[in-house]
């Protein structure tokens, strides 16, 4: 499965792309990255929140069992509206893995489930990926 | 003592009233949580059944985080002994609400 972000809804605002290391050591920086653009929108703070968790959870549910030379790459589509964005992210891992939904700790489905609208985490011929979005509710998103 | 994990996370040691103080500075993830783990590995071969999270300066935490916090608890409660959580942030507070862990261990204010 490949991630066509041509045909994703919310592709009217910017689309940023981070490729990081697939180690845990680099979530803070796809959290940094998520946190930023959220306050570039205007998200309040709990949606900020909200969405470092989101992208700590999701990312880190792909890098399992990632091989030292692997990569992360993560795309980010805020929508133009500001009220809501998409978060895509892909780890390579050579070999791949069996294609289906990834089985998450009950924890950290919990948590996924807490901070976004709706989110995928599933593996496939190239490795893992993930989506999810995030719908902020309420006049200004910021407020 | 202060031991760190680069610039992300730092945990200070100390005590109070009898109890082993640990407190964290900055972000309990997957690349953290080991430390984490490891305090607490030291702790239950010392004497003090207690053991307080100090989280007032934990600026993230993830469910990696949560995983280590609830390993703590029973392993201190195997020993005797609990743990308590001191001064969660807002953010910290509203996970451990949400994944019920506010009714099984002993939180702080």
């Amino acid at each position: 499965m490949t991630l066509d972000i041509d045909d994703t809804e919310v592709l009217t605002g910017a689309v940023i792309r981070l490729v990081i290391p697939a180690d845990a050591r680099f979530l803070r920086i796809a959290r940094l990255t998520a946190a930023a653009i959220a306050s570039d929108l205007g998200f309040s703070l709990d949606a900020i929140e909200d969405l470092r968790i989101a992208v700590d959870e999701a990312c880190a549910a792909v890098i399992t069992d990632a091989s030292p030379e692997s990569e992360l790459s993560l795309v980010y589509l805020p929508a133009i509206d500001g009220r809501s964005i998409a978060v895509e992210g892909t780890c390579t891992n050579e070999g791949g893995s069996a294609s289906g939904p990834i089985p998450m700790h009950p924890v950290a489905a919990e948590l996924l489930d807490l901070t976004t609208t709706s989110h995928a985490v599933w593996s496939h011929d190239e490795g893992r990926s993930f989506r999810f979005d995030k719908v902020v509710e309420g006049p200004g998103a910021g407020t | 003592m202060t031991e760190t994990a680069g610039p992300l996370l730092t945990v200070a040691t100390s005590e109070d009233g009898g109890a082993l103080v640990l407190a964290l500075t900055g972000e309990l993830d997957p690349h953290t949580a080991p430390i984490l783990d490891e305090h607490v590995r030291r702790a239950l071969e010392g004497p003090s059944p207690t053991v307080v999270l100090d989280l007032v300066d934990l600026t993230f935490i993830d469910s990696s985080g949560l995983r280590s916090v609830i390993a703590a608890h029973k392993a201190l409660v195997e020993r005797g002994g609990h743990l308590v959580l001191r001064s969660p942030g807002p953010t910290t507070r509203r996970l451990l609400d949400v994944t019920g862990l506010t009714d099984q261990l002993e939180v702080e204010a």
